[in-house]
């Protein structure tokens, strides 16, 4: 990766790195005889919504009963499992979230992952997209170092689609949005599909790298029964966890922690007016300009 | 509000999910009480037969117009009030209101109580109250469209029939409109069987015992009622008894690799049912076709995976209770089950809580997918209506039950989809005809089937009752008595035959 463009980096400091992080350590580790390769997943546990229904006087959408797994996060775990069936991956599932959300990791951990690590700590409480996306990542360097780190496409509370591809800014990880199929995994290197509307496109992403699933292509299995009876443990990791690696760096990443480090204040919420048309059908590098071309003139 | 001219026979309003097709002279979609009573009182005044509609997904034709108005109770679909009764919760609603609206009601603890005329303050008690819990209405027919009125006139039940019952069972009160017009307020018990008959808020009699009319002896008109098809009156609202929801709900799906391997796991446990089995359900392998063909044009089928390959059969059930141990312990034994039969444990999906939703979901998509199979076989030309079958056979246990009918369906020549409820030995056995000749042979099959059944003193009509479909079986077949108690049913209840005409009767 060290031959990639220059990159914006994305706004306020991004993760400290640390002397004796997981990604600083042996790097050849992936050459080793009977080597499997390594998936993160991001998931979240989420309110449920009971099919749109929101209330009538406040206009939001109405959350009782338990939470549930974020719908795009089954997809998610999927094509994780999937790189399992055919590559012998092994895949570790984690997720920030309150107490409770250990139940949605503990429902996923019967469809077949090998750990869970649930993120829960006060300090961490009031996470934007932003802090969210370092704080996973903290402690996917603690446990890692992961080859591919996959996320849902969004989550339906949150909807802003800005995790999976800010953690891969921050590693500054390849990254691949709305994956729909698993083409290869050879060679250091990762292929796969990605679903734009009705066309597909083709990637290969270097290893490590970043993806996040469209649902279409991953139907999420269901658990057997005898998985479903199994006991199911979950590593609890606190903010303390994270930052036991480097005490002296403790202050200024308990200052990147939850709201505190979260730099998002939203203002209002809107639905943007649909305002896109298919401009042409060329090859990439032409496409490439066309869409560039009328994004700056719609800007100015 | 109403179309005289005759509706245009490519109305949906003319036909439901039975593919049967009729003729009406116009369409009323009262909005209101009010509009509703004015309508039916007036179509009663000038001798007009009604036909009564709720989401037209009655499975028998039972809301299929045979001339006259069609009453349609789509647009009359809210929540009118809630109380505290002797059952606990209850909740009034209108006909139209659908079983997806309570559902969603339910899990929200949000009923629009914008309608009901309670004091505010005591309403507003009673539903802190009312959200402090997590309530259920038991019966489970799986098409959630369905209205709350369609499904009392059905009397509909679904998988969990034999632990929890059927629609009847969970009403506390009716409001309906009778042949004189008026509209009554009948609270459970207020009408019941005493040794003369059935007194009836007109004033009359009628005389028949509650077992010749298939009703249990602590029957009383409510019963009666829930379950008349729309040939009694008026249904213009329901008091709903909600339950208190058990606190775990577990789904599980199993696929033996062959159709015996599927009926030994489910006389095992129907051998020795666990506690918490509210339901046990057989697909067979045709059903499982059905889902795949269905998955292609379905999209929240798609949200569900595949059955595993090789699976040659589905065992479906599911377990409730308070005590989630209860619940595993089960599901162990239905796993030694599993084992013991050379079935494969691991070919199976367990849902839990809300995600229950997936194992009903692929379970509805067999009826579902019947009626696109069957509207592909219309499109080729042949009229093709629903053709299943709706017995209970008491002397069989399940394994004989499905082993007579695949020999007599090989013995006629016959294909069939076939699933059905193990608990109570209920078999829907679905015929696809795909022309005429095919079909008189099914119904040939049926009538030596529903025989068999009447001799070993089972049901006839158990799952979706007689309607419009059924009738000439229902009149071969039926014994006289119950065919004599329900004409005098008819007779004392809508003397001029203004009330769903061609229901059971010609
Ligand atoms: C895929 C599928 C699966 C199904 N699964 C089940 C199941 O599991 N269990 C089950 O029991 N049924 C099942 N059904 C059948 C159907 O959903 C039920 O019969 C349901 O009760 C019909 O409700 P509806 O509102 O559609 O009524 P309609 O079909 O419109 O009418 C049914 C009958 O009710 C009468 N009626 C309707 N409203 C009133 C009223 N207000 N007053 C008086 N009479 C009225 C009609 O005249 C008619 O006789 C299924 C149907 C489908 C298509």
């Amino acid at each position: 990766m060290t031959d990639a463009p220059e990159r914006t980096r994305l706004g306020p400091p991004t993760a400290p790195s640390f002397p004796n992080s997981a990604a600083d350590r042996e790097r050849d580790f992936r050459e080793a005889e009977g080597y499997r390769p390594r998936v993160a997943v991001a998931i979240k546990q989420v309110p449920p919504s009971l099919g749109g229904a929101t209330d009538p006087l406040k206009g939001f959408v109405l959350r009782t009963g338990p939470g549930r797994l974020n719908p795009h996060d089954g997809p998610a775990i999927e094509m994780a499992l999937r790189l399992k069936d055919r590559y012998g991956a092994l895949v570790d599932l984690f997720s920030m979230g309150p107490v409770q959300a250990e139940t949605a990791l503990k429902e996923a951990l019967s469809l077949g992952p090998d750990r869970a690590f649930h993120l829960t700590d006060p300090l961490l409480a009031g996470s934007d997209s932003l802090a969210t996306a370092r704080t996973l990542i903290w402690a996917m360097d603690l446990e890692g170092p992961y080859d591919i780190i996959v996320s849902g496409l969004m989550t339906s509370d949150g909807g802003t689609g800005q995790v999976g591809p800010a953690m891969a800014a921050l590693m500054d990880f390849p990254f691949a949005g709305r994956v729909s199929e698993i083409v290869s995994l050879e060679d250091g290197a990762l292929t796969v599909k990605q679903l734009y509307r009705d066309e597909l496109l083709e990637t290969r992403l270097n290893l490590p790298c970043l993806v996040t699933v469209h649902p279409d292509g991953f139907t999420p299995r269901l658990p057997t029964v005898r998985a479903r009876l199994r006991p199911r443990l979950v590593n609890r990791l606190t903010a303390s966890d994270l930052i036991a690696p480097n005490p002296d760096q403790a202050p200024a990443q308990a200052a990147l922690f939850g709201e505190r480090g979260s730099p998002t204040k939203i203002l209002r919420t809107h639905k943007p007016k649909a305002n896109d048309k298919v401009l042409a059908r060329p090859t990439p590098p032409v496409a490439a300009s066309v869409i560039i071309e009328a994004a700056l003139k719609a800007k100015s | 509000m109403t179309d005289k001219s005759p509706l245009p026979p490519d109305s949906p309003a003319l036909r439901d999910e039975s593919r049967l097709s009729g003729w009406a002279e116009g369409l009323g979609s009262p909005a209101d009480r009010r509009a509703a009573s004015e309508l039916i009182g007036q179509s009663l005044a000038k001798g007009i037969p009604m036909t009564f509609q709720g989401a037209r997904t009655g499975l028998r034709g039972a809301g299929v117009p045979n001339g006259g108005l069609i009453v349609g109770a789509a647009r009359l679909d809210r929540v009118e009030g809630l109380r505290r009764g002797q059952w606990g919760f209850e909740l009034l609603v209108q006909p139209g209101y659908r079983l997806a609206d309570l559902r969603r009601d339910l899990a929200t603890r949000r009923p629009n109580l914008a309608a009901s005329q309670a004091e505010p303050e005591a309403l507003k008690e009673l539903l802190a109250e009312f959200r402090a819990e997590e309530l259920f209405w038991p019966p489970d027919p799986s098409e959630t469209s369905a209205t709350m009125g369609g499904l009392a006139s059905t009397n509909a039940s679904g998988p969990n029939r034999s632990r929890f019952g059927r629609a009847a069972d969970h009403l506390s009160g009716l409001r309906v409109i009778l042949h004189d017009g008026q509209e009554y307020n009948l609270e459970r018990g207020a009408f019941k069987f005493g040794p003369q008959g059935l007194p009836l808020p007109t004033g009359r009699l009628l005389e028949a015992d509650p077992k010749a009319l298939g009703l249990p002896p602590e029957a009383d008109l409510l019963d009666l009622l829930a379950g008349g098809q729309g040939m009694y009156g008026f249904i213009s609202g329901l008091w709903l008894k909600l339950a208190k929801a058990p606190a775990h709900l577990w789904g599980l799906v199993f696929f033996p690799d062959s159709e015996e391997k599927a009926v030994s796991l489910i006389e095992a446990i129907l051998d020795d049912p666990p506690e918490a089995l509210i339901s046990l359900d057989f697909l067979d392998l045709p059903s499982l076709s059905v889902v795949s063909v269905l998955r292609q044009s379905a999209k929240k089928l798609r949200e569900i995976p595949e059955p595993p390959t090789g699976a040659a059969s589905a065992v479906s059930l599911e377990l409730m209770a308070d005590d989630e141990s209860l619940i595993e312990s089960a599901s162990e034994r239905i796993i030694q089950n599993c084992l013991d039969r050379g079935c494969d444990p691991d070919q199976s999906w367990a849902l839990v809580g809300t995600e229950v939703e997936k194992s009903r979901l692929f379970a509805h998509a067999v009826p579902e997918g019947l009626g696109s199979l069957l509207d592909s076989v219309r499109a080729g030309g042949y009229p093709a209506v629903m053709t299943a079958t709706d017995f209970t056979r008491p002397d069989l246990r399940f394994g004989q039950n499905l082993g007579e009918c695949r020999r007599d369906l090989r013995e006629m020549g016959l294909t069939a989809v076939t699933f059905g409820h193990a608990l109570d030995n209920h078999l829907s056995v679905n015929f696809l005809p795909k022309n005429a000749e095919e079909a008189k042979r099914a119904t040939e099959l049926m009538g030596h089937w529903l025989e068999r059944a009447k001799n070993a003193g089972g049901e006839l009509f158990f799952g979706q009752g007689v309607g419009k479909l059924k009738k000439e079986l229902f009149l071969a077949h039926e014994s006289p008595e119950r065919i004599a108690s329900l004409r005098a049913a008819k007779k004392a209840l809508d003397p001029n035959g203004l009330f769903n005409p061609g229901n059971l009767f010609d």
